[in-house]
């Protein structure tokens, strides 16, 4: 009973922080915003030297849903994209197929607590730290020889379940992972919201089903939506952030975008160390293709915001095991380790058991879109091309078993790359659905 | 069939929604297995506590941690002497303090007599089913296993 009210009182706060500035957004935005906010913001609170107790903590979201729940019954929320008037039976059929997986998800989570290695060593035990602790400023994370892997590794996803842990008042890491099934459903909404944007409902469902019907999701191994680890979430924030950005760059004269595409760069940077390099991919592509002014104030706006974290990364131990990248690696390993990665990558591509035959549709619908020679779109081709190869370079600097490193990450990080191709070759039909609209 | 598929879908060509249609059919075939594996597993533990599950997960070391937890107090520190990374028994052990002793597993009576009023606990392998582990008791207590 205490875990299904923490559970709510978790996702309300999410949800409502989200939703006082940005009302306007689908559910999917709103909630990441408040994820971003709300972890970051417990981050700031201990960067400031103050502790979060169970019981103060409980108190205050207490008060704080009861002052919303006020506040919200005197307020009417615009909704830019209208409600389906009804929903056919094709919407119907590919909603229902899409809560089956989602109920999937559930008895995933319910099943069994936090037990793939990463969830467990990565962001399992920093959560228990941070619930017992109070703070992450204690020996166990700055000391080295204390048995804490990569103390300076982004911590959203363990202020994340170290929230739901505070409000249950003990480490109830049996329930936790619904909480990632939730990162899951924002995700889906988010994604569909945008595709509605362009395509009617039935379509917009019908490829957001061909991505969250992916087996990889529900497989049991960390690329499993509810595995616990930070990669579904890095995924989901990753998407708020070439989405907004995808905005911008339609319409540079809103600079709305690019405030969520802020809020959404902090959650990026805050989840996964790959979160930093990414991000300043997709705002320096932003502006080497716009030129605009208020990318770089906003681009400085965010950096300023994530100093506080930067700082006190730069003043945690790396993990005292796990060796550094080096472009001497890179270099060592030359055209063999080259080749040897595009053959792994081919594999792991083609593994039907994860990914069906999505990267085969994907160059497959770029070609029946290239048959009515469409623009393919600049920024987010652009975008997954340097993901890409930040990605191959990042392996292949990794001074480790090399064959064992990308069996173990890479399987997981096309999760982060995947909504990107699909959204590329979504675009690529746009222009058709303009010219009828014009038509 | 096709002029149907085009009415209902306008917005995109005909082969682009087939392409999808088949896309989808592979991925409903191919998360089979994890939904049947998935559901089985729920139907065991649903009536389950935590330290149950648990067990099931780590059929032979989780009964070891709980012992190791009943004769370590809380306050105390643990050497781990431990090949295989990564030490995920830290999870369960939190939060006792467990600091890096040595990968070898013959080093247990070298670091006992580096740390003697600390704890020494080994831990051999990371297989599920075999993973154990032993803990050392400081040098003025007598050496037991759990």
């Amino acid at each position: 009973m205490r875990s299904l009210i923490a559970f709510f009182g978790q996702n309300l706060v999410y949800l409502s922080v989200g939703s006082i500035f940005f009302a306007d957004l689908s559910l999917g935005w709103r909630y990441g915003i408040g994820v971003a906010a709300v972890n970051y913001g417990f981050f700031l609170w201990n960067a400031l030297g103050l502790r979060i107790a169970s019981g103060p903590l409980r108190g205050v979201t207490a008060v704080y849903l009861l002052v919303y729940a006020l506040l919200f019954s005197l307020r009417r929320h615009r909704h830019r994209i209208p409600p389906a008037k009804f929903i056919d039976w094709h919407s119907g059929l590919y909603l229902f197929l899409l809560s089956v997986y989602g109920l999937l998800a559930v008895i995933q989570a319910m099943a069994l607590p936090l037990y793939h290695l990463d969830a467990i060593i990565g962001f399992g035990l920093k959560s228990k730290l941070l619930i017992h602790a109070g703070t992450f400023k204690f020996p166990y994370f700055y000391e080295r020889g204390i048995i804490n892997p990569v103390p300076n590794y982004p911590l959203l996803v363990p202020y994340g379940q170290a929230f739901f842990y505070w409000l249950v008042g003990a480490v109830r890491d049996d329930n936790v992972r619904i909480w990632h099934a939730v990162i899951g459903a924002a995700w889906l909404s988010m994604i569909v919201a945008e595709l509605r944007r362009h395509f009617t409902l039935r379509t917009s469902l019908l490829w957001a089903a061909l991505f969250f019907t992916l087996p990889g999701l529900y497989r049991d191994n960390e690329t499993q939506l509810v595995s616990g680890i930070s990669d579904i979430p890095f995924a989901f924030f990753w998407t708020g952030v070439f989405l907004s950005g995808l905005r911008y760059w339609k319409n540079p004269r809103q600079i709305r975008p690019l405030t969520v595409m802020i809020l959404f760069s902090i959650g990026c940077v805050f989840t996964k160390s790959n979160g930093t390099i990414l991000t300043a991919l997709a705002w320096g592509l932003l502006y080497a293709q716009r030129r605009k002014p208020e990318i770089l104030k906003m681009a400085l706006l965010l950096g300023l915001l994530l100093v506080p974290w930067f700082v006190i990364q730069s003043g945690l131990p790396h993990d005292f095991t796990t060796p550094r990248l080096s472009f001497d690696t890179m270099a060592a390993r030359g055209w063999q380790g080259l080749v040897f990665y595009s053959r792994a990558m081919i594999r792991i591509l083609f593994d039907r058991a994860t990914w069906g035959i999505f990267w085969v549709l994907m160059p497959a619908l770029f070609m029946v879109s290239m048959r009515d020679h469409r623009p393919i779109n600049n920024y987010l081709a652009l975008l997954l091309a340097l993901q890409l190869i930040v990605y191959g370079a990042i392996i292949l600097m990794e001074p480790v078993d090399l064959g064992a490193f990308i069996g173990a990450q890479m399987p997981r990080w096309m999760f982060h790359v995947a909504p990107l191709a699909l959204f590329l070759i979504s675009e690529s039909f746009v222009p058709l659905i303009s010219q009828k609209e014009i038509a | 069939m096709l002029a149907r598929i085009k009415t209902v879908y306008s917005d995109l060509p005909v082969a682009a929604i087939v392409l999808l249609w088949m896309g989808l059919a592979v991925n409903l075939y191919n998360v089979i297995p994890s939904a049947a594996w998935s559901i089985s597993i729920f139907r065991r533990t649903w009536t389950m506590s935590l330290q149950e599950k648990y067990a099931l997960l780590y059929p032979a070391l989780y009964p070891d941690l709980e012992k190791i937890k009943q004769r370590v107090s809380e306050k105390d520190t643990l050497w781990l002497v431990s090949p295989k990374e990564p030490w995920h028994i830290n999870y369960y052990l939190y939060p006792r303090t467990l600091r890096w002793g040595s990968p070898r597993m013959d080093d247990v009576e070298a670091i006992r007599q580096a740390h003697p009023s600390d704890w020494v606990i080994s831990h051999n392998t990371l297989d599920p089913q075999k993973d154990r582990a032993w803990v050392y008791p400081p040098l003025n207590e007598k050496r037991s296993q759990p």
